[in-house]
């Protein structure tokens, strides 16, 4: 039992980085209904830029940690520049074909600008954990729930009790009617993808220094985990993100010790296959799996 | 207030507006009057700057709107209500208002207070905190008009309020027309409920495949044979059957 609620404890909080990265994926597609496939690959790019610094210029772990969410933005709005306003007219597949063009870019980019496969990535607090009980508490997954709990907190706020927040929500139900009542939807799904990049750079920050180690293949690898953690817990659907994220975090962590690391992922697609099998929508993305269903029908 | 002269409208290859003109004075309820697919949305779409009149001038209070965005139009005063309500089902009735003080309100949502608008809508108001979906289409139009009223237009232009509503919910969106002109707001209307529109407005536009064919007082139109043969002497109902049919003309 011990072994189980603290596999869990684990689960939880790398689960609540997957609820953020998921959360990008969601708050995009929200308001666009276009997924953007290079988010991972975003993230991973603006953590090379701040390993880049670490490397080269030895600096302070705070200091990385703000120029990989600040490159994670530079690079997110790069993405949205290309990828998602420049074809903002065509069909919604086009801007994932070509974000999946830039993914292949922007991992290209990383290994000019460090050649190497893996590069270390400096952790916040050199602290190993805390006991509590039978419980032992690692210093980053503490570090990491806090502060995912903290911008889930922010980002609640902000979409509930900001004009901005307001705005996103409503151009995420009609854009159309959104542009009756002044909104410019081009703006709001501008911000969105700040805000996601933003997010997406925090989450990106925690798992790499948890890891301390970062690879090219950290793109794949988040763009892998926020899109799972998004369809179980329902696409567009933001408690769905919550929720899948974290689910998706114990479902890994129990294999991983009941079963060992190698049936970890396969838990994870089988879990997923069930969730889409019996709720296609997610488990909270029920509301918008029928409303698109509807639409499609009323064409 | 309004002035429109040659106003054009064309998707693509289809010309839905095809040199419209016409004006619309303070204080005014301006009908315009049309079958389906006459280009009556379009007219008022470019008149509200939500889409982009291929050609033509657009003046509103002397200043040209001309190519402005929407949120411009808004600023000044021209606030729309469209065709098919579009409120936002997901949002709460309060949200919805908020939404649409969007141009006025400040970072924070608690400053755009909806106490003036509500005053007229008391079955609105008991019900601020549910989801908008829970409506009905009559209450649905109501906070349509609503959410338009709170981004305080001096021009309120309302497309087809009354489609698809019972003849009780009709009846309060006509009421509703006539109180709010009686405050001095100024009105144009896009209708399919030919008689209902021309009792309370001033003036009146028919508008025919893009272009205007008649116009004149209320009082005139109404009495006019032609308009009385094709749009009055039949119910509208039946009216707006055959004009899906195409064989009004």
């Amino acid at each position: 039992m011990v072994d189980f609620i603290q596999t869990t404890i684990d689960g939880l909080s790398i689960g609540s980085a997957y609820s953020l990265i998921a959360l990008g994926f969601t708050l995009v597609f929200g308001v666009m209904r276009r997924i953007n496939l290079s988010y991972g690959p975003s993230i991973m790019l603006g953590a090379f830029a701040g390993t880049w610094i670490f490397v080269t210029l030895d600096a302070q772990p705070w200091l990385v940690a703000a120029v990989t969410v600040a490159g994670t933005v530079a690079v997110g709005v790069y993405v949205e520049r290309v990828c998602f306003w420049a074809i903002r007219r065509d069909a919604a597949i086009a801007s994932m074909v070509s974000s999946f063009v830039i993914w292949m870019q922007l991992e290209e980019v990383a290994t000019i600008l460090l050649p190497g496969r893996t590069y270390p990535f400096p952790e916040l607090f050199r602290t190993g954990g805390v006991e509590i009980g039978p419980y032992f508490f690692r210093m980053e997954y503490v570090t990491t729930l806090t502060v995912a709990i903290l911008v889930l907190v922010m980002l609640r706020l902000l979409l509930f009790k900001t004009r901005f927040g307001l705005a996103l929500r409503a151009v995420s139900e009609n854009p159309a009617a959104a542009a009756y009542m002044g909104i410019r939807p081009g703006r709001v799904i501008f911000r969105a993808f700040v805000l996601a990049s933003l997010i997406g750079g925090i989450a990106g920050y925690l798992l790499l220094a948890a890891d301390q180690q970062v690879t090219p293949y950290f793109g794949l690898w988040a763009t892998f985990k926020g899109l799972i953690a998004m369809m179980l817990g329902g696409m567009g659907s933001i408690p769905g993100a919550v929720v899948g994220g974290l689910i998706l975090g114990v479902i890994e962590s129990q294999t991983q010790w009941y079963l060992g690391n190698a049936y970890k992922d396969l838990s994870s697609y089988l879990v997923l296959f069930m969730v889409l099998v019996l709720r296609p929508g997610g488990l909270l993305g029920q509301g918008i799996a029928e409303r698109e269903a509807q639409a499609f029908r009323r064409i | 207030m309004l002035e429109v002269r040659d106003l054009y409208v064309d998707y693509g290859k289809i010309a839905a507006v095809r040199g419209v003109s016409f004006s619309v004075g303070a204080g005014e309820i301006v009908a315009v009057i049309g079958a389906n697919g006459a280009g009556k949305t379009s007219t008022l779409n470019a008149a509200a700057g939500i889409i982009r009149p291929t050609e033509g001038d657009i003046r509103f209070n002397g200043e040209t709107m001309t190519g402005h965005a929407a949120h411009r139009y808004i600023r000044e005063g021209i606030v729309q209500v469209p065709e098919g309500r579009m409120i936002f089902r997901t949002l709460t009735v309060l949200e919805n208002l908020q939404v649409g003080a969007y141009r006025l309100g400040s970072y924070l949502l608690g400053r755009a207070s909806p106490e003036d608008v509500l005053q007229r809508f008391p079955m609105l108001a008991d019900r601020l905190h549910e989801p908008a979906s829970n409506l009905s289409g009559g209450q649905a139009q109501m906070l349509a008009v609503a959410r338009g009223l709170m981004a305080k237009p001096s021009l309120l232009l309302l497309d087809e309020p009354t489609l698809g509503l019972s003849p009780i919910a009709v009846e309060e969106v006509f009421n509703l027309i006539s109180a709010l002109r009686s405050e001095g707001l100024t009105i144009l209307i896009v209708e399919q409920n030919v008689r209902r529109t021309l009792a309370v407005a001033d003036r009146g536009y028919v508008v025919e495949g893009g272009r205007i064919v008649l116009q004149g007082s209320a009082d005139d139109l109404s009495r006019d044979d032609r308009l009385v043969a094709r749009y009055l002497g039949v119910d509208d109902g039946s009216l707006r059957q055959r004009a899906r049919k195409g064989r009004l003309r």
